[in-house]
């Protein structure tokens, strides 16, 4: 029961940073999903519904995950925050000028690229597996991989710096 | 063939949109003033100005890209491979910092 008051107790940044963090695990449940299906879709295009709707999922996630982060920001840049915590020290100040600058550009990306991915795939159809469509196709499954990658490249930063300055 | 064009159109407004993306951030960083008139909510800083100036962007593109028909199919593929490498890497401080400083002087 102690947990759960201690949980209880937490700021509201603290539990809206971990609802953040959440956001981007699920994302990855969805990238499995949207490549799996992906490659499933190439048999048999009964399963094209459940990709185009894994992907407009995915897209909704991104934008949550992109909306929560950018929220996240507003404590991470108050004065006494841990951004001013990370640029009193020349040690630790990267975290902020390299690490979490490329972090918060890069997050762009992932759900502009899902949105673009979703609808290629909704426009070619029941023409997806069409011979004349395979740079297409290629573009989707390309568009899914690089957002993938993208995502993983900003989780990992997101833990480097929140290990040296957590949200408060 | 209709839905070609239209895919192309997708996948050419959001290359675009991270060409122009990473080129906004490269100019925020330049010029002062710029990133100030980014900076329209304080709390977050200009980072929300950019965010939304690309959106605009993207929505204008898939504008002009629905009257403007890119027939070449392959040319869409791999200028939107070539867009998100390269917007990987333009988005990175040690390579856009110093092209902003270059840009500020």
């Amino acid at each position: 029961m102690d947990v759960f008051v201690k949980l209880f107790n937490l700021s509201f940044w603290e539990k809206f940073a971990d609802f953040h963090g959440l956001l981007s695990m699920l994302s990855l449940i969805l990238f499995g999903s949207g490549i799996i299906l992906y490659f499933v879709v190439r048999k048999s295009n009964n399963f094209f519904s459940w990709f185009k709707n894994i992907l407009l999922t995915l897209f909704i996630d991104l934008v949550l995950l992109d909306t929560a982060g950018l929220t996240v920001y507003i404590p991470y840049r108050a004065e006494g925050g841990p951004r001013t915590i990370l640029k009193a020290s020349e040690a630790t100040a990267w975290y902020h000028t390299v690490i979490f600058e490329h972090k918060e550009f890069l997050a762009f990306a992932p759900p502009l690229i899902i949105l673009t991915v979703y609808l290629v795939a909704k426009t070619l159809g029941s023409n997806f597996n069409d011979d004349s469509n395979s740079k297409l196709r290629k573009a989707v499954l390309f568009g899914l991989i690089a957002s993938l990658v993208f995502v993983l490249i900003v989780a990992a930063e997101a833990v480097l710096v929140t290990k040296t300055a957590p949200v408060r | 063939m209709e839905e070609g064009y239209k895919a192309n159109k997708y996948l050419i407004s959001a290359s675009i949109t991270l060409l122009l993306f990473a080129f906004i951030n490269i100019f925020k960083t330049a010029l002062p003033a710029f990133s100030a008139m980014l900076n329209f909510f304080p709390p977050v800083g200009p980072l929300l100005g950019v965010y939304l100036l690309s959106i605009i962007i993207f929505l204008f593109s898939l504008g002009i890209f629905s009257t403007v028909k890119i027939k070449n199919q392959s040319f869409a593929f791999w200028f939107f491979v070539v867009s998100t490498i390269a917007f990987l890497l333009l988005v990175f401080p040690p390579i856009f910092e110093p092209i902003a400083h270059f840009l500020g002087k």
